[in-house]
């Protein structure tokens, strides 16, 4: 994982996000470079969902900026966000079950133009192709890996020059993380940026090219993914003790 | 062919509506072409509720009104500025299209379940305010409206008025399963699955979810035109919510989101009662026992699911 200087896209400052007085997000900074994974740590209910959801427009922060390439988005509408290049894959997948696996790339393909979307669902297939073949089935019929790889796909086809993916890997076989792993992976080398939550944060770090420690809502630590990986304070609290745990997850 | 394989096949449409063209062949006694002209318009009505129940997952317990302000806004222009009917249809589509905006851009923002409080409301006030305004004829309505006619040809026989309305409702029934299939009636299958989910992927929720109130309400209004042309006098008694329930139940009946499910759940509905008048009486409990039967039977509605989905090949 090299290191590029290279301009940031994703700018946030001071982001403050309280759901019914509870502060959930209190102040939070981070940034992401053109082309780079940068990674949420953090402890559940630390606030790295909330923080995707803030970056999508899905909740609305009460303080704060989120500047994408320049721009303020701090309170756009999700579709304009969309628009601009940011494409949110909730946690939990939130594949649409009764409706086929392509009616779902399709829908990724909500805001471009027809045979835009046609093309990249086309690039979709060829990167999975186990959608190709489960092309006509529905979605919900598919295993929990093939949900996530088709998430990403519908993301995909929305043409995303950033990706927010939230618990990617969650309830899926090892084998399957890896695959997820390596599209993400594969992803960055396409030229996407991507703001990565992951509890399975050695698996996130292994392909992050940063991190950032998030802790009731604040981001508190921050560095390179190699860094993180070496400090022993960050590995004792969010990557247990090494080996053991990468076989349980 | 498996049986969902040839109930999704295209001729069945073309043999419904071969099978409207030719029941008046089959019995056309004044009685037999009133019923099934009002069947007709029912299936009207529950094609309009299902793009908004069914397409897009918005439960509207107050559909009544929609088919209560077209059926007015034809009435009173016909009566009152002596219009033929064909002539108020397009005030009738501005008016109730902006009933369905009106009513839709406040309440749309909530979630199902306080939706379908707000439109139970709204379907009561536009027949309580029908039922004291003057110019809407008080509790006595509007009488007198002239039958369908177009251009010089006069379409209020029945046997005529009947094909005049097999034809306007399958073009809507068409219409709707078209729409369903458009990137519009795509977007609102992705509302009703997983609101969020569809906001993330960039749909516009607020605006989708508003088109398919509008359009629903179009088709509402528009089948209270054909209903007052058959009447020729409408009262607020027409557009209770004992009508709203019953559209609801065919939609709900024929299988939400299923074009051709609903057309056979509002025939069902509309001719039932009038098949169980022998048992007079208990008609009314009779029906309610069969609808409830049937919801055991076929929990998603008559029409089976659509073909190919829902198996894994793996």
């Amino acid at each position: 994982m090299t290191r590029r200087t290279v301009s940031l896209v994703l700018e946030i400052t001071g982001l403050e996000v309280g759901y019914d007085g509870v502060r959930a997000v209190a102040g939070l900074s981070l940034a992401v470079r053109e082309g780079e994974i940068v990674t949420l740590l953090g402890a559940n209910g630390a606030g790295k969902t909330t923080t995707l959801l803030a970056v999508s427009g899905l909740v609305r922060p009460s303080a704060g900026t989120v500047c994408w390439q320049g721009r303020d988005i701090t309170r756009a509408h999700p579709k304009d966000i969309v628009a601009a290049g940011i494409v949110h894959v909730p946690e939990g997948r939130r594949v649409f079950s009764t409706m086929s696996v392509h009616e779902n790339l399709q829908l990724g393909g909500h805001l471009v133009a027809r045979n835009t979307a046609a093309e990249r669902i086309a690039h979709v297939y060829e990167l999975l192709p186990r959608l190709r073949e489960r092309r006509a089935q529905a979605a919900g019929t598919l295993s929990g890996g093939e949900q996530q790889l088709l998430a990403i796909g519908r993301a995909m086809v929305a043409g995303p020059k950033l990706l927010l993916l939230d618990e990617p890997s969650m309830g899926l076989a090892p084998l399957m993380v890896d695959l997820v792993m390596g599209i993400i992976d594969r992803l960055r080398g396409e030229g996407v940026s991507v703001l990565l939550v992951e509890q399975n944060a050695r698996a996130a770090l292994r392909i992050a090219d940063s991190g950032v420690v998030i802790e009731n809502g604040v981001a508190t630590t921050s560095g390179s993914a190699r860094d993180l990986l070496a400090d022993e304070a960050v590995v004792k609290a969010y990557l247990g003790r090494a080996r053991k745990s990468t076989r349980l997850a | 062919m498996s049986l969902p394989a040839v109930l999704n096949a295209r001729w069945i449409g073309w043999l419904g509506f071969a099978a409207a063209l030719l029941a008046p062949f089959v019995i056309a006694t004044p009685y037999a072409m009133s019923i099934m002209t009002s069947a007709a318009v029912f299936v009207m009505l529950a094609t309009g509720l299902n793009i908004v129940v069914g397409y897009c997952g918005l439960l509207d317990l107050g559909y009544a009104a929609f088919f209560a302000v077209g059926a007015y806004t034809a009435g009173i222009m016909s009566t009152r500025l002596d219009l033929p009917l064909l002539a108020t249809v397009p005030a009738v589509v501005l008016v109730t299209a902006g009933a369905g905006v009106l009513i839709g851009l406040p309440t749309l923002r909530l979630r199902s379940d306080y939706l379908a409080i707000v439109t139970l409301g709204f379907g009561e006030i536009i027949r309580v305010t029908a039922g004291n305004l003057d110019f809407t004829g008080g509790p006595s309505g509007i009488y007198g409206i002239p039958g369908l006619a177009v251009g010089g040809l006069d379409l209020s026989d029945p046997v005529v008025f009947y094909y005049a309305v097999v034809v306007v409702v399958s073009v809507a029934v068409v219409g709707a399963a078209r729409l369903s299939s458009s990137r519009l009636g795509r977007a609102w299958r992705f509302i009703r699955e997983d609101e969020d989910a569809a906001e993330a992927c960039g749909i516009d929720t607020y605006r989708t979810k508003l088109a398919a109130y509008v359009a629903g309400a179009v088709w509402g209004g528009l089948a209270g035109v054909l209903f007052a042309a058959q009447l020729s006098a409408i009262s607020p008694a027409s557009f209770t919510f004992l009508q709203s329930v019953l559209v609801l139940v065919a939609v709900v009946l024929g299988g939400q989101g299923v074009s051709r499910g609903v057309v056979v759940g509002a025939v069902f509905i509309a001719l039932g009662p009038e098949l169980l008048r022998d048992v007079a009486d208990y008609q009314y409990a009779a029906f309610g026992v069969l609808l409830i039967v049937i919801m055991i039977l076929r929990p998603r509605g008559l029409w089976p699911g659509r073909a190919g989905l829902g198996r894994r090949d793996a």
